[in-house]
């Protein structure tokens, strides 16, 4: 999707982490709707107030591009995929049942624009979730082990552990990213994840521990490189 | 080793939804294995990292960059496959030429008729007879005029869409707010046709795909189309066009036309330049001095009262000034035949509700159409309902008191896109595949301008 007129008025894409105090574009979202005020708003959306439309999605239109942008860590990506996703959430709101959570519902229409994008990309590099943890024949606790072996030094900044943290997020396969994504940075329950991955809660609780024992081996990995290693620029300012 | 405790308490240890007794017991268990212990601090550790990294900052606004994203889904629904639009065509062919056949046999009696009574009642009968066609002119232009509010403006009764707060869109080049300069430099355009069988005089009314094989609807959404400036806009939709018509199976005979629309400034200037404005001179009718004198402005505000004016000028012009009739602009058509292009009666109607041009073309290359303006400009196009003439009229005094921008851009297709989908699914419904579609446009352009006729 061309969304090349988006980046006119762009301020500074990659900032974050003073999120809740921002007014900018997206800082609705820090006062985020009541579920009653959502629904309030869809139905007055299906009776034909079109005003309506637009609080609704500019609550959320935040939220989309942050998952937009964790799953792909990449701005114009990111806002491509969110037009996409929003495009999508406006086409299907008039059919939206209440069944789930419109918060939910928004997400997971999301996220599906989102694996749709990684999925067409190819960027699958990782073996499957549903493997052993860590997708090798060591347990999980063994391949954290050698961990210490590779970066004794354990006393990093936490700033930087968190910058190594959401590189490495990208490293990982889309599905591990999804729950991680979800569960971290999106803050859902295992009842949530499940209805937007359309998985059971016990397949999401197994997958969300191998995602993170996964991430920590991806993020080991990062710290033990240095920048020009990692081959990208450091400019997303991924520190809190 | 972990064997002792399971994943889903591994996973509960380091979600942190244990209390204190179960934290401590799964410690216990882990006695003597420091390094796993250790391994989930980590984990732990890098759960809150992430949880507490922030949201990053959306770049824009995106609600303002939306609405053209969401005209191409509403067009995306394919119409009726070939084969069916292949048959229904053959039928509505038969069907077509059985009527042609039946009018040209009544027209042969008729004329048989008339011409005995001529030659019998001599020239005393002339008189009689123009007066009779004269009263037939105007009784068929009262029915085309509530022809015309029976169908185009049925629209102009019901209630305006709700949202409808800017029309036409800031930047819109409003054609028909400018009169004409005085003078020749009109070019020919005019849509043929005689679609008034109880006329003598070609109607103006003709064109919407007279003598074509092909239905043609009239859409009540239109395409803004933002453009540096008209010319430019133009040859952008000449461009889309002639390039969707490239891809036909007979490119020379794909049914794609364009016309900038005739306007009601045109109009009165063509009024004013055949008829005399000021009342009471010999040679003016006048019915016609009332509509080309300035005074009288608002009488074009009417639009059925406008139609009906220019179609009786037309007529008249044509029958005293036939030498000249094929000189008469009534439109600038830009591409394609002019059976196809909109008549200049729908052009007017447009052009009324702040259309700048109209686009013939195939219902079923709308989304082609769309997609086309999309490669060459981006993604700024959009489809808006079309409001009715009255409500054009309004909104156009209200937004020269204040203009509101495209802010409510998203608001505005919330409130148009229910009745831009019904359109569609109608067109759909009624299998009408092989039906063109005549497309209002509105060039958006950062300047008002009055173009030039070619």
């Amino acid at each position: 999707m061309d969304a090349s007129g988006a980046r006119s008025i762009r301020p500074d894409p990659e900032r974050e982490g003073d999120s809740e105090a921002d007014s900018s574009a997206g800082g609705a979202a820090a006062s985020r709707l009541t579920p009653l005020r959502e629904l309030q708003l869809i139905e007055a959306y299906q009776q034909g107030r079109p005003e309506a439309i637009e609080d609704l999605l500019r609550a959320y239109q935040r939220r989309v591009y942050g998952v937009c942008y964790r799953m792909v860590r990449n701005a114009d990506e990111a806002s491509d995929l969110t037009q996409d996703a929003l495009v999508r959430i406006i086409e299907g709101l008039h059919s939206y049942d209440g069944r789930a959570a419109l918060s939910t519902w928004i997400i997971r229409v999301t996220m599906n624009c989102c694996l749709s994008h990684l999925r067409k990309q190819k960027l699958r590099r990782h073996g499957s979730l549903d493997e052993p943890a860590g997708g090798g024949p060591e347990p999980w606790s063994a391949r954290l082990e050698a961990e210490g072996e590779l970066s004794a030094p354990r006393r990093v900044e936490q700033a930087e552990t968190r910058a190594a943290l959401l590189r490495a997020l990208r490293e990982l396969d889309p599905d591990m990213r999804a729950i991680l994504v979800l569960r971290d940075l999106q803050d859902l329950d295992y009842q949530q994840i499940g209805e937007v991955l359309e998985i059971p809660i016990g397949t999401v609780k197994s997958r969300l521990f191998r995602a993170r024992v996964a991430l920590r081996e991806a993020a080991r990995v990062q710290l033990g490189q240095s920048p020009q290693e990692r081959g990208e620029d450091d400019r997303t300012g991924e520190t809190a | 080793m972990t064997e002792r405790v399971s994943e889903s308490e591994l996973l509960a240890y380091v979600e942190g939804e244990l209390d204190a007794m179960q934290v401590q017991q799964i410690r216990e268990r882990l006695a003597g294995e420091e390094h796993v212990l250790a391994a989930l601090e980590r984990l732990r550790e890098d759960r809150k990292l992430l949880r507490t990294a922030g949201e990053p900052v959306p770049p824009i606004d995106f609600l303002t960059e939306l609405e053209p994203q969401l005209a191409r889904p509403m067009l995306m629904e394919a119409p009726p496959p070939g084969a069916y639009r292949r048959r229904h065509r053959r039928r509505r062919r038969m069907a077509r030429l059985t009527r042609l056949g039946l009018a040209a046999a009544v027209l042969m009696m008729v004329s048989g008729a008339v011409w005995m009574a001529i030659s019998v009642a001599g020239p005393r009968m002339r008189g009689e007879a123009a007066d009779r066609l004269r009263a037939q002119d105007d009784q068929a232009s009262t029915a085309v005029d509530e022809q015309a509010l029976a169908a185009g403006d049925s629209a102009a009764a019901s209630e305006p869409p709700a949202g409808a707060d800017a029309w036409p869109p800031s930047g819109t080049a409003i054609l028909h707010e400018r009169p004409l300069p005085p003078g020749p430099g009109f070019d020919l355009a005019m849509s043929g046709g005689d679609e008034s069988p109880a006329d003598d005089l070609p109607s103006p009314f003709g064109g919407d795909g007279a003598g074509a094989d092909v239905t043609l609807v009239s859409a009540d959404f239109a395409l803004i189309v933002p453009a540096e400036d008209l010319a430019s806009g133009e040859r952008l939709l000449e461009e889309a066009l002639t390039s969707l018509a490239a891809d036909a199976p007979a490119p020379h005979e794909a049914p794609v036309a364009l016309v900038r629309n005739f306007t009601e400034a045109e109009a009165r200037g063509l009024i004013a330049r055949y008829f005399d404005p000021v009342p009471g001179e010999a040679n003016v009718p006048e019915r016609y001095a009332e509509a080309g004198n300035d005074s009288e402005r608002t009488f074009f505000e009417d639009p059925v009262r406008r139609r009906r004016w220019v179609d009786r000028m037309l007529r008249e012009l044509r029958a005293r000034h036939q030498e000249e009739a094929d000189e008469i602009l009534l439109s600038a058509r830009l591409l394609g035949p002019d059976a196809l292009a909109a008549s200049y009666e729908r052009q007017l109607s447009f052009s009324g509700r702040g259309a700048t041009h109209t686009i013939t073309i195939p219902a079923s290359s709308l989304p082609a159409m769309l997609t086309r303006l999309y490669e060459l400009r981006g993604a700024a196009t959009r489809l808006r309902a079309l409001p009715t003439e009255k409500q054009a009229m309004r909104l156009r005094a209200e937004a020269r008191r204040e203009r509101d921008g495209d802010a409510g851009s998203l608001r505005q297709w919330a409130a148009d896109h229910r009745r831009i989908r019904e359109f569609l699914s109608h067109l759909r419904a009624q299998q009408e595949g092989e039906a063109c579609v005549l497309l209002p446009v509105v060039l958006q352009t950062p300047v008002e301008e009055t173009p030039a006729r070619r």
